[in-house]
């Protein structure tokens, strides 16, 4: 226990260190704001003001006990109610602004952040996705923009408010007396020593803290995506404890913040009763010796009150700026992975079909290395199928071939362009995919098929499907292409949704087309319809199939076999079958 | 989406103003029940903050005092008020102190409480719930509405508490000393009172759509991600970031209702109070000219006016965090009173894990989203039998299974265990006695042999390695460095090795009724062949119901049966299918064809 808590305590402290470097962050933050800075100036603006406020208020009780009441002078102490009566009405408006253009604009920076991190998200490559868990990437957009919207609200709000009273407080106590200022200001150092060491012990307690937040969101994401297998096994239970094990976490995590809290917050409290007491004491002689008058220790008192509010409420600044950088750190963890630059050029890739594969190697990251210096060419129009063990490579060159990885080195060349040259709307455009498991997103069927900016028409669509899965498929929809196709729970069975996939393929009319194991899942039944759809749609263009079914193996111009990235067989099927024992024991078994 | 967007919308959303006070006083009465089981360290804060009050006004009082005694040159009695604000202000730092840890703790009681309850909640619910509202939803209402929750009954709530006790006890002592002064400059306070209820009211609709707009921003993000892959190739990206820009641009609006209305409302709250200040200063300070009061009374009473208005200021706040916790608690509240259609209920007849004969009868289903999936199925499954189900996409065989185990119930008609409807069954019960295997395998995040016991954690390292034989597992695990060990997501693990440790998992539990949808679709042919084969000789006591799509799964059956648009068509043999079923006899054509090319081998 001990071990792991010296271990979480590292990193935290290195960022620690790091917090001056937050520089380049914050700078990004900024950045995101500067197209609304004449409104954030206003809350600024707003903020300083209604701060000044409690300051002349004092100032001006001074006036009223020397000059007013002390001297005996009834109009002066008018003067001066009404002069207050002047500060409370400019303050109200301060306030106005400041809670306005304050929310606003941290509302905005919070929209705009979320936005870029999705857009960012979208953009990143496969492995990414597969190294990244879906609830922790949620986390950043929920979590982590709604801590930063704090920070920037009211966090910020705080650090100017507290900034303007503390500067302003200690230029009115020098000038009501400096004697008085230095010996309650005394108290000062015991404080910024004390919220150092805060601050230093409580930094990575919030990481931890974010950490176990993290850890509580994954689980309920999985867990919950998996309920009704976890149902249909009896284990609700065992989830429901390991949930609740997951959130005690969190729980001892932020009990760890608050014990700390309870210790120092309460500390600065009595430094402000100290430093009032002293007042009262020192001060007392002083104006008792006529070294002092009494309305400047009334306005001293006033401005010593108002004073360590904002000494307490900036260390409070503090606990909000360390969640807020850590929510921040992590969303620039995000938005700092790198996708591969797509491809500006707009290319003209020829619509022959023509596909080269030109000595390519291929490790994925953190996994196994599957290709070593691979070469193919795959003549324009040919049916070829794959044959190969599971890891020989299959699915990963189809993978290849659409950039959902991108090779190490080497080429793939499409109609004798390579891919990493084109723009990936331009690539999906030419080369189709169908997989064994067509992930969908969630949303109509025609978003799923024709993407939900539709660039084909219903009537297109309609065709379409008709043409590959036949008359019947639509209509078992109940809303046709408005039908929504839902992840948790099937009102779309297996091969429906390959069919899906089937069709989602061909919207762009792909000269290239991959079939990785598609038909292979499907029952014999509809594997026999879409063979026949697929007839007339293979005759037309270059197909890759990666396929075990012996039915399609005939129906190819070529078989190539994949085994441990390399070629180990090609050729028509019918002459692998005389030729090769090996190639016969895998069609065979 | 149209059926999320129903549960999104809070039905209160459409409520005009009228009705929302009242509801709010049922739902704050609900949000506070949360507190009950923490009553005691609820009770120990209000003490404290009674406690720190009173150490509060003792400053200002003995302010006041020690300019009487500078007026007096009482120059030790000074000295002593400086030390009783010293020692009130050790006293108030103690007690702040406690107050913090046990309003901490009461506050992270509550938070866990909720989500763990949720939670559990959920884990009740079936599979017509989760396929109205998709779990990112869930996970929302989990996680940001208990935080809002905690930190209204753990802070706001006491705060809210603390800040009356401060507002009575620093005005009831301000009357004491003069009712006039105490009218003069208190005289606002009710008026700002009233505008922080007016504000509420105004700002919970508000709230509430803000919060469901959050969701919104939450489900989109989690459909679009959940489903990267086919967002990746249907080139939808940017389509994606409009449609989630549009989700947060709706968001932002609705919180930019929220800050205007904020800014109304607090900048006036927090300035109404303040206007007794110059009233106070003129009364008070003309009353001290005139010697009808001590400079000192004067100067206490500007002290206490200044604790009576401060907590307005928060005030606002704490009613931000209560409206904030009441949309918040609403929603998580709509996921607790979902109900399960599919109940469960202890008392019901429980069923011994057995070899168990299975009776469609006379089924129809349609799913809760409208499409029809079965039409009059009746068959019958003797105990130990192994039956096929071939059929189309779309055909009902998925659906048929799904019935047994009780992940729907069937819109007509019954499933029978063993002579028993499924529905007058104990659940638990059944779903020991009834596994199913689908075709994408759950994988946990843990071991593999943690992932082959999750249904049987007693099972013997014998009984794994029988059911990894019997799948087909045994080769691949050989060549593991790590064998059993080796964690379930391992990227080494392809998706034919999920499907048999899934397979093998669900074999470890000794289930009495087997339903194998499309379980093995990742294996080779000839692998496939081979786990039929070794099942089928193994589970003898098993029935087995599997649907089959490759001729290679052939060898797992006794019998087949054919759906042909969720109707039963034909049963027995393939011949008997073929000669049934015109569509059926292409198929049946290919098999016998594959059948007799030389090696096959079956």
């Amino acid at each position: 226990m001990s071990i792991a808590n010296g271990e979480k305590l590292r990193p935290a402290r290195a960022s620690v260190r790091k917090s001056s470097g937050h520089l380049a962050e914050l700078n990004a933050l900024a950045h995101l704001l500067r197209p609304y800075r004449v409104r954030w100036l206003l809350g600024v603006a707003g903020v300083s003001i209604a701060a000044g406020a409690s300051l002349g208020v004092a100032w001006l009780a001074k006036i009223a006990v020397d000059d007013g009441i002390e001297a005996g002078d009834k109009t002066i102490v008018a003067w001066v109610a009404s002069g207050i009566v002047g500060v409370v009405l400019l303050a109200w408006g301060a306030r106005w602004l400041r809670f306005y253009y304050m929310y606003w604009t941290a509302d905005r920076l919070a929209a705009s952040l979320q936005g870029q991190i999705f857009e960012h998200i979208q953009r990143l490559p496969m492995s990414f996705y597969e190294s990244t868990n879906v609830g922790t990437l949620i986390s950043r957009l929920t979590n982590d923009v709604e801590t930063t919207r704090t920070l920037f609200n009211s966090g910020l709000t705080r650090l100017i408010k507290s900034l303007v009273i503390l500067i302003g407080g200690v230029v009115l106590m020098f000038i009501l007396d400096w004697k008085m200022a230095v010996l309650t200001l005394s108290v000062i150092p015991i404080l910024v020593m004390m919220t150092t060491v805060y601050r230093r012990l409580v930094a990575p307690r919030f990481l931890h803290v974010r950490d176990a937040l993290a850890h509580v969101t994954a689980y309920a994401q999985w867990s919950l995506c998996w309920m009704s297998f976890i149902q249909s096994y009896n284990q609700e239970s065992r989830h429901i404890g390991e949930f609740s094990a997951v959130n005690d976490e969190n729980r001892a995590a932020q009990m760890s913040t608050i014990r700390l809290g309870s210790i120092y917050y309460p500390s600065t409290q009595f430094l402000s009763a100290l430093a009032k007491g002293l007042l009262i004491i020192y001060g007392g002689l002083q104006v008792s010796a006529g070294e002092v008058s009494t309305g400047a220790m009334v306005a001293f008192f006033g401005v010593l009150t108002a004073f360590f509010t904002p000494l307490t409420s900036l260390s409070q600044v503090f606990q909000t700026y360390e969640s807020g950088i850590a929510a921040v750190d992590k969303i620039f963890g995000v938005l700092h992975e790198e996708p591969r630059p797509d491809s500006s050029n707009e290319t003209v890739v020829p619509r022959d079909g023509h596909v080269e594969v030109d000595n390519i190697s291929f490790t994925h990251i953190g996994g196994p290395t599957v290709f070593r210096g691979l070469s193919l060419d795959i003549e324009p129009g040919k049916n070829v199928a794959f044959l190969g063990t599971q890891g020989g490579g299959k699915t990963t060159l189809a993978h290849l071939l659409l950039r959902l990885h991108n090779v190490d080195s080497g080429e793939i060349r499409i109609g004798g362009v390579n891919i990493l040259e084109m723009q990936k709307a331009t690539l999906r455009r030419h080369v189709g995919y169908v997989g064994s498991r067509p992930d969908l997103v969630a949303g109509t069927l025609r978003e799923n098929v024709a993407s939900i900016d539709p660039v084909v028409s219903d009537e297109e669509l309609t065709e379409l499907i008709d043409r590959v899965a036949g008359h019947g498929f639509l209509e078992r929809f109940p809303q046709g292409l408005d039908t929504h196709i839902t992840f948790a729970a099937s009102n779309i069975s297996d091969g429906e949704l390959l069919v899906l996939g089937l069709i989602r393929a061909l919207v762009f009319d792909p000269e290239v087309l991959i079939i990785d194991s598609a038909t292979d899942g499907l029952d014999t039944l509809t594997a026999e319809k879409v063979q026949s759809a697929l007839e007339g749609i293979r005759s037309s263009r270059t197909v890759l199939i990666i396929t075990e079914r012996a039915e399609v193996l005939e129906s190819v111009d070529e078989v190539i076999v994949l085994d441990g990235g390399k070629v180990t067989a090609r050729g028509r099927h019918q002459d692998l079958v005389r030729s090769n024992p090996k190639y016969r024991e895998m069609i065979f078994g | 989406m149209e059926a999320p967007e129903s549960t999104r919308t809070s039905p209160l959303q459409n409520q005009t103003g009228k009705g929302v006070p009242k509801r709010d006083a049922s739902l704050l009465g609900r949000v506070i029940t949360l507190v009950l089981p923490h009553w005691r360290k609820f009770a120990v804060t209000v003490l404290l903050s009674i406690g720190m009050t009173v150490a509060a006004l003792a400053v200002p009082y003995a302010f006041g005092q020690a300019i009487n005694a500078i007026e007096a040159k009482d120059e030790h009695k000074i000295i002593l008020l400086g030390l009783l604000v010293i020692g009130a202000g050790f006293i108030r730092s103690l007690l702040s102190a406690a107050n913090k840890l046990v309003g901490g703790s009461l506050s992270l009681d509550v938070e866990m409480d909720l989500r763990d309850r949720i939670y559990s909640h959920v884990s009740r619910l079936d599979a017509a719930y989760f396929q109205r509202v998709p779990s990112g939803e869930i996970v929302s209402r989990i996680l940001i509405a208990s935080g809002p929750v905690q930190s209204f009954l753990g802070s706001g709530l006491p705060t809210l508490m603390s800040d009356l006790i401060k507002i009575l006890m620093a005005s009831a002592v301000m009357f004491v000393i003069s009712p006039v002064l105490a009218l003069a400059s208190l005289w606002a306070l009710p008026i700002a009172l009233a505008a922080t209820i007016h504000y509420g009211r105004t700002v919970t609709p508000l709230m509430v759509k803000v919060q469901a707009r959050m969701a919104d921003v939450t489900v989109e993000a989690e459909t679009s991600l959940l489903g990267f892959l086919g967002t990746k190739l249907a080139t939808t990206q940017d389509a994606w970031i409009r449609r989630f820009a549009v989700a947060s641009e709706k968001w932002f609006n609705a919180r930019a209702l929220v800050a205007r209305t904020a800014a109304n409302h607090e900048s006036s709250i927090v300035a109404l109070p303040e206007l007794g200040r110059p009233t106070l200063f003129l009364i008070g300070g003309f009353q001290v000219i005139d010697g009808t009061l001590s400079l000192g009374t004067f100067v206490t009473l500007a002290g206490l006016l200044g604790i009576a208005i401060n907590p307005i200021r928060s005030a606002g706040s704490s009613l931000w965090s209560m409206q904030h916790a009441l949309a918040s608690a609403e929603r998580a509240f709509e996921i607790l009173d979902a109900e399960a259609t599919i109940k469960q209920d202890p008392n019901l007849l429980r069923l011994d894990r057995q070899p168990t004969d299975l009776k469609f009868d006379s089924i129809s289903h349609t799913y809760p989203l409208g499409s029809s999936s079965l039409r009059h199925v009746e068959y019958q499954i003797a105990a130990g039998h192994n039956v096929g189900i071939i059929g189309c996409a779309g055909s009902g065989k998925s659906s048929l299974l799904s019935l047994v185990y009780r992940l729907y119930d069937p819109t007509q008609g019954s499933v029978q265990v063993g002579g028993h409807t499924t529905g007058a069954v104990e659940l638990g019960s059944l779903r020991n006695l009834v596994r199913f295997v689908g075709r994408s395998p759950v994988i946990f995040p843990g071991t593999i042999t943690e992932n082959l016991r999750y249904g049987n954690p007693s099972a013997s390292h014998e009984e794994l390695l029988a059911a990894l034989e019997m799948v087909g597992a045994e080769e691949f695990l050989a060549d593991l460095p790590l064998g059993l060990d080796t964690r379930g997501d391992d990227k080494i693990l392809r998706p034919a090795a999920h499907q048999m440790i899934s397979l093998a998992r669900a074999i470890i539990t000794r289930p009495g009724i087997l339903l194998i949808d499309d379980a093995t679709s990742d294996l080779s042919r000839a692998d496939e062949n081979r786990v039929a084969q070794k099942m089928r000789a193994a589970l003898t006591d098993t029935t087995i119901v599997a649907v089959v799509r490759r001729r290679s799964l052939l060898p797992l059956v006794d019998d087949l049966i054919l759906l042909e648009s969720g109707e039963l068509v034909a049963t027995g043999s393939l011949e008997d299918l073929a000669e049934a079923s015109a569509e059926f006899r292409s198929v049946f054509h290919t098999w016998s064809l594959a059948a007799i090319t030389p090696g096959a081998g079956e």
